[in-house]
């Protein structure tokens, strides 16, 4: 390809993003769900067959009424065309879980290993008897280790094909054998089957096998037809096996019999043998019982005396116990006294000790005074000898002073005799010489002088003097010096004149002075020296006392020392006196407490003693009595030894009769009928093919709508591009490019978008689409919880062509009509589409009243027929996806509301475990009529309903009331439907439908014991859970014979009663075997409703996308064509708002009549997938809800706004300048 | 006062880093009542002088004033409310909304409008009585031409602003459109601009502005106009 229409490819995809996005969404959305909803079923059945093939699923399942045995088995499994066969034994029995009294049916099976194999979710296979795998539907995981209690209630008989009572759960399975939620119907109890458990095969004692599995070694797909041939090619050859061994295991029952007969037979004899033994030896029995007999009297009457002796001896030996007793009470007491004196003792004791010790106290306390005292007065008294020797100190020194002072005068005596002497001589000398002294005594010293100096005169004189003083002894010489001394020594002494007169009578006064002063001072030394001895006295007086008192103190010392010693001595002693008194008291006590216990011992000993002999007593009582009884029994053994030998006659009489019954009996024994049945007769994998298929009718209907919408997109968006790029095509073809060149633009462009869309589509689509399906229907199939997810890959390519070719398609024929055109007439823009008169503009009431902008979108609307039909194609398809999935919800919700507000009325159901008697019935309400409101009692059973070869099961009831309204409301289109007459039915609409009957027609019913009823069909009543038929107990004891066994109750509380302890009380009663409550039943119903939701929310997301898509698509070009308009608009003023208006108007018309357009498609698609999935059991109210309408048309118009809304930024974005161009 | 001012107007396009100036200090008045022929070449700015003349468009400086309202300032809502009561446009291409008839076409401008003429009246005078419910595919282009001056005089405005008014038209036909602009203008006095490259119709106008590069390059007033009917081309 040229690289310049390679680029202009490129170019025009990048440049509209916008649009070749909505092509490829559009495209994946229809392919999604065109290849999700497809796939579906084929993944379900592979997901179906994959677990089928891996649990080893049976092909064909053997049933007689005697069962097989294992040369049976070996038999049919070397049939050939036979890959494996395996025996299996199953029995139904009540149950109830160890501690709860409410009881179940289940359906046990023994565990297969080969076919049929069940697979464990939690928990581990059984591996010993006791053990149990039970069904997850009903038990999880929570539920290992509970047991499993066989109810007493059950058939002895079907009890003893057990060899256990009690089963434990060790692990949770899932069979194949039930695919789905049934678990089917039996005799037993209420008639359906609670859960299936399997057990190891030695858990059952049955000899034989209940039914043999096969698989065929021509296995195939499940469901398909290849698969059906094969096994139909199998089917006589299994059929004719079967029989054959079903009657070998007949004759072969035949055999055992008769020898089991011949046996008896036998027996037979060696019980009349053993008869004549046992009676002889019964006889010797007697014989020795009497022996005995008499024995055991002798032994009573020896027993009786040993007693008696005990009784003696017992007495004396008591009374001894209780004298010795008595005495050490009486020694205790003296003891007692004893101690109490002691106690006084050691009182008083203690009291005087107290006082001691106080007096001590006291008397420390003054010796401590005293000695205090003491040291205070020798204080004293050392300050006293202190003073005195001071004193005394002083004295001596004053002594000495005096001494002085005596010996001073004494001198100054002397001297002044000397003195006076001398001067007596002098004067004398003097006197006669006509001098005084002392001019004598100078000329003398002058004299002297000359004298020595030689003068003659003077020696003359002083030879004189000399001779004149001898007389007195002297000399001159000496008289001068002793005068100039004495002079000297006055004048030293202070006496100036010297030697006078006058100086001597002054020497003589102080002279007399001082011996008056030394007078005084030895008379003051005089009083000193008394003042001293005295005190010396004192002192040694006060020396005297405190040495007085120190003795003292020492005695008073000596004796507070003893004083303690004393206390302490009296301390010691009382302390053992108190230790002696407690140990008195201990031994007391001990004593007290021996003689307790001797009392006590006493009595017991006496008791015990007593008691002995009692029992002793007793004892020979009894054995007089058993003696008697003896005696009795010897008597009444010899009338039962007479009476039994008459029994074993009689009984050897009856075994020969049984034996001669049990010969007439296998005369009589019916061959036996068997079941070959096949894989259509699980209910599990037909149900699980029927809701495949009805995923598969839905995946008809929803993929074409969204394939038309998607090639209708495909064709708008592909036309209005051609025209678009009209005059870039009249370029290209003038340039000289082929037709085929350009529209390989077109071509490419288109087709590119639906191969990316369609691929990532049909990828997305295969997965998410079988996923969400696969959730839904989880509520009823647990076999996996995976889906094995499957890609068709034909399917996808096929897919993939076909929207290919289909946008090809598209594209092809908006070029072929431009290509056709002359490139002149291209390059021209194409005249815009003529305004026209639309039909509506005939119509003058309804053109009138619209207002401008009303009619501009009107004809807008009409003008582009394409667009309008495109539109309201898409917005409808989104109205009604939406109004299906809401629908969906509606009839879904609607039924069990209205199941259980308008037509199940009551409030439980109740199982009685035996038929009631009319006993029964008033013990049932005398105990329990307190909680109930009203109640009905019937005839409830499981039975196949089958009109023209159709069966269907169904629960029987036979209520016996006339009114059953409070119970049941019987209605059909409001108008209350009667009660039946005689053979006649009411039964419900679904089963009406699914036999085909109507009122007037005839049905029968057969239930498990085989027996019939036939029934006229006299009303049809609503109801959407379960079958019913519903007739007059009268009916069935008439048909049947009998009466009609009631063991079923419907109730309702009374009023404020809590339903739960209400049905808790009715499970109490002895009576009652189960209580299942409405309310239960419809919340469980609900949830699993729920499952619901996830369609719905599917196809609400898938109608958005739907509608979003085409409302952008549409929108888009819309806009695209309507620029230059838009611009125009714009020029002339519009608001943006107007703007906005002028064009989205259109867009909301046309949304309104896509929703009113949706509406009746809605209606008829929602018809459409609720036929489709009809669940049996349960029928849904085909209904959608005024509220549903109008939440899914007020969410279609929110989509088409929400697109409005995102697209008003583009008309923002318009240039005015648009409108000046040229038209292109 | 003038009845329509530019003063120094500059308008300067950027388209990624080239800045464009279109108009450059463009200064010019236009009387009321006066027909104002704006000519120029192509891509001399006559058009970018339209738009910011019809509120289409704003300027980069300088001032518009019409009938003393400064259009330089209005906001864009503003600018809106303008082209819807001031102005009338006449466009090269006509721009009918051809789901309309003629009538409604008129109609819907006179909608939107405070004081707006009767649309049948209105097309009666541009000569259209007879081809009131004919949709635009069914006129020529004359006639359409007729009807989309109907459209814009319907509303009443202060000034016509008629862009190419005979580009698409052949001479007779432009000849007669233009002689019912005059009419309208000397009968109504309305004042009505003419953008043209075609310098011929200068002779009929009453001012003459000569476009040039984005510059005005004059401003001529003509003394005696001549009437359409005599001007040639």
């Amino acid at each position: 390809m040229q690289t310049g229409l390679r680029k202009n490819i490129i170019r025009s995809i990048r440049g509209s993003m916008g649009r070749f996005l909505a092509i490829l969404c559009i495209i994946a959305l229809g392919s999604g769900f065109l290849a999700g909803l497809t796939v579906s079923e084929d993944a379900m059945l592979r997901t179906a067959d994959r677990y089928l093939t891996a649990q080893n699923f049976y092909d064909y399942r053997l049933l007689s009424t005697l069962g097989f045995q294992e040369e049976q088995l070996e038999a049919v499994a070397a049939i050939e065309g036979v890959e494996t066969a395996e025996g299996g034994r199953a029995q139904d029995i009540i149950c109830h879980m160890e501690g709860s009294s409410s009881e179940f049916v289940l359906h046990t099976m023994s565990l297969p290993e080969l076919i049929n194999l069940p697979t464990v979710t939690a928990g581990r296979l059984p591996e010993k008897p006791g053990e149990c795998l039970a069904d997850s539907n009903v038990f999880s995981e929570e539920d290992i280790g509970k047991v499993i209690c066989l109810s007493d209630t059950n058939d002895p008989d079907d009890l003893d094909f057990f060899t256990r009572r009690k089963f434990t759960i060790v692990g949770i399975a899932l069979s194949p054998l039930y695919m789905n939620y049934e678990r089917g119907a039996t005799s037993l109890g209420n008639g359906s089957i609670r859960a299936f458990v399997f057990i190891p095969a030695e858990s059952y004692d049955m000899d034989f096998y209940t039914d043999i599995y096969l698989t065929l070694d021509e296995g195939g797909y499940l469901y398909n037809d290849t698969y059906e041939s094969a096994a139909d090619a199998m089917e006589q050859a299994v059929t004719e096996a079967g029989e054959l061994q079903a009657d070998k295991r007949y004759q072969g029952i035949l055999a055992d019999a008769w020898e089991e007969i011949y046996d008896a037979e036998e027996e037979l004899r060696d019980g009349e043998a053993e008869y004549a033994e046992e009676k002889a030896k019964a006889l010797q029995e007697l014989q020795d019982a009497l022996q005995e007999l008499l024995e055991a009297e002798q032994d009573i009457a020896d027993g009786a005396q040993e007693i008696a002796d005990g009784w003696i001896e017992l007495r004396e030996e008591s009374e001894k116990a209780r004298q010795e007793l008595l005495d050490a009470e009486e020694e205790l007491k003296e003891a007692e006294e004893k101690l109490r004196d002691g106690e006084e003792e050691y009182e008083d004791g203690l009291k005087k000790l107290q006082e001691a010790r106080l007096e001590y106290e006291d008397g420390l306390q003054k010796y401590n005074e005293g000695y205090q005292d003491y040291l205070d007065g020798l204080a004293e008294y050392e300050d006293g000898l202190a003073q005195y020797e001071e004193a005394r100190r002083a004295y001596s020194s004053g002594g000495g002073q005096i001494g002085d002072a005596k010996e001073q005068l004494a001198a100054a005596q002397e001297q002044y005799e000397q003195l006076s002497g001398l001067y007596g001589a002098v004067s004398g000398i003097a006197a006669g010489m006509g001098m005084d002294p002392g001019t004598f005594a100078a000329f003398l010293q002058g004299q002297l002088a000359a004298a020595e100096a030689g003068d003659p005169t003077a020696q003359g004189t002083v030879a004189m003097l000399d001779a004149s003083l001898s007389a007195y002894g002297m000399s001159a010489a000496s008289l001068s010096a002793a005068w100039q001394t004495a002079d000297a020594q006055l004048r030293a002494q202070g006496y100036s004149e010297g030697l006078t007169q006058q100086t001597l009578s002054r020497v003589k006064a102080s002279l007399d002075e001082g011996q008056l002063a030394y007078n005084q001072g030895a008379e003051t030394m005089e009083r000193a020296w008394w003042q001293l001895t005295m005190a010396k006295e004192q002192l040694n007086e006060a020396k005297d006392e405190l040495d007085n008192a120190r003795r003292e103190l020492e005695d008073a010392r000596k004796e507070l020392e003893e004083g303690e010693k004393e206390l302490l001595d009296g301390e010691r002693e009382l302390e053992d006196a108190r230790k002696e008194l407690d140990d008195g008291w201990q031994e007391y006590t001990d004593g007290l407490q021996e003689v307790a216990d001797g009392w006590v011992t006493l009595e017991q000993e006496t008791a015990d003693a007593e008691a002995e002999l009692r029992d002793a007593e007793a004892e020979l009582a009894d054995g007089r009595i058993e003696l008697a009884d003896g005696w009795v029994e010897y008597n009444d053994g010899t009338a039962e030894a007479e009476a039994e030998f008459a029994d074993a006659e009689a009984e050897l009489e009856d075994a020969r009769r049984e034996i001669d019954d049990a010969k007439e009996e296998l005369n009589d024994l019916k061959k036996p009928t068997l079941y070959v049945l096949r894989r259509s007769a699980n209910v599990g994998y037909v149900c699980f093919q029927n809701d495949a298929s009805i995923v598969a009718g839905i995946a008809t209907i929803f993929p074409i709508f969204f394939f038309l919408v998607a090639a209708l997109v495909c064709i708008t968006t592909m036309t209005r591009m051609v025209d678009e790029q009209r005059t870039e095509t009249g370029t290209f073809k003038a340039l000289g490019y082929g037709s085929g060149a350009i529209m390989m633009r077109f071509l490419i462009y288109s087709g590119s978008a639906a191969l990316i869309g369609c691929t990532l589509g049909v990828w997305l689509g295969s997965f998410a689409l079988p996923a969400v399906i696969w959730k839904a229907y989880s509520s009823m199939y647990h076999f996996s919880e995976k889906l094995l997810f499957y890609f068709d890959i034909k399917l996808a390519a096929a897919i993939v062509l076909s929207f290919v070719l289909c946008t090809f398609g598209a594209t092809w024929y908006a070029c072929s009509r431009d290509l056709a055109e002359a490139p002149a007439e291209l390059i021209r823009p194409r005249a815009p589409k003529a305004g026209r008169r639309t039909v509506l503009e005939r119509i003058p009431f309804f053109w009138n009243r619209l207002n401008f902008f009303g009619k501009v979108s009107m004809r807008n609307i009409l003008r582009y027929k394409q667009r309008l039909f495109m539109m309201v194609l898409g917005i409808g398809g989104c109205m009604a996806l939406l109004i299906t999935g809401f629908g969906i919800m509606d009839s879904v919700n609607g039924v069990v509301d209205y199941q259980y507000e308008e037509i199940t009325l009551y409030d439980g159901s109740v199982s009685f475990r035996e038929e009631l008697t009319e006993a029964d019935r008033a013990e049932f309400l005398g105990e329990c009529g307190d909680v109930i409101e009203e109640i009905v009692f019937q005839h409830e059973s499981a039975t196949d309903a089958t009109a023209d070869g159709v069966t269907k099961t169904t629960t029987l009831l036979a209520p016996e009331t006339e009114d059953y309204s409070a119970f049941i409301d019987l209605h059909a289109d409001g108008q209350p439907i009667p009660l039946p007459g005689l053979h006649e039915a009411v039964i419900n609409d679904n089963l009406a439908d699914t036999l085909g009957l109507r009122v007037g027609d005839s049905f029968t019913t057969l239930n498990s014991d085989m027996e019939q009823l036939v029934l006229k069909v006299s009303g049809i009543y609503e109801n959407h859970v379960e079958n019913y038929c519903i007739i007059r107990p009268e009916t069935y004891a008439a048909q049947l014979g009998g009466t009609c066994p009631i063991q079923s109750a419907y109730v309702n509380f009374r009023e404020g009663e809590d339903i739960y302890t209400g049905s808790a009380k009715l499970l109490s009663n002895d009576l009652v075997g189960n209580v299942s409550l409405c309310a239960d039943m419809r919340d469980r119903l609900a949830t699993s409703l729920q499952s619901m939701g996830y369609i719905i929310i599917a196809v609400v997301v898938s109608a958005g996308a739907l509608a979003f898509i085409v409302l952008y698509n549409l929108t888009n070009i819309n806009i695209n064509e309507r620029i230059r308009e838009i611009a125009t608009i714009k020029v002339l003023g519009f608001y943006p708002r107007e703007t906005a208006w002028y064009v989205f108007r259109e867009n909301i018309v046309l949304t309104l009549l896509g929703a009113l357009a949706g509406i009746p498609m809605g209606i008829g698609l929602h018809r459409f997938v609720m036929y489709n999935v009809k669940i049996d059991l349960m029928r849904f109210d085909v209904r959608i809800s005024l509220m549903s309408f109008v939440i899914c048309f007020v969410l279609t118009i929110v989509f088409s706004l929400l697109v409005d809304w995102i697209m008003l930024p583009r008309l923002r974005k318009i240039n005015m300048a648009e409108s000046l161009k040229s038209i292109e | 006062m003038a009845f329509v001012e530019f003063k120094n107007v500059k308008k300067t396009y950027v388209i990624g880093e080239v800045q464009i100036e279109a108009l450059r200090d463009a200064t010019f008045t236009i009387e009321k009542g006066e027909i104002c022929v704006i000519v120029g070449a192509s891509g001399a700015g006559k058009t970018t002088l339209l738009n910011i003349l019809g509120g289409m468009d704003t300027l980069t400086s300088g001032t518009v004033l019409l009938d003393g309202e400064e259009i330089s300032r209005l906001n864009s809502k503003q600018l809106t409310t303008y082209r819807r009561l001031d102005v009338g446009f006449v466009f090269q291409f006509y721009n009918l909304i051809q789901n309309l008839t003629a009538l409604e076409n008129v109609e819907l401008s006179a909608q939107i409008c405070q004081d707006p003429l009767d649309a049948e009246t209105v097309l009666r005078e541009v000569g259209l009585g007879e081809r009131l419910d004919n949709f635009p595919a069914q006129l020529s282009g004359g006639e359409q031409q007729r009807v989309a001056i109907a459209r814009a005089l319907a509303k009443n405005p202060k000034l016509l602003l008629c862009d190419e008014p005979t580009g698409a038209l052949d001479y007779n036909t432009g000849k007669a459109i233009l002689q019912l602009l005059q009419d309208t203008s000397r009968k109504t006095g309305m004042t009505v601009v003419i953008i043209t490259h075609n310098s011929a119709l200068t002779a009929m106008a009453d001012r003459v502005i000569r476009v040039k590069s984005g510059m005005v390059t004059s401003v001529r007033c003509n003394e005696n106009p001549l009437p359409v009917s005599e001007i040639e081309w």
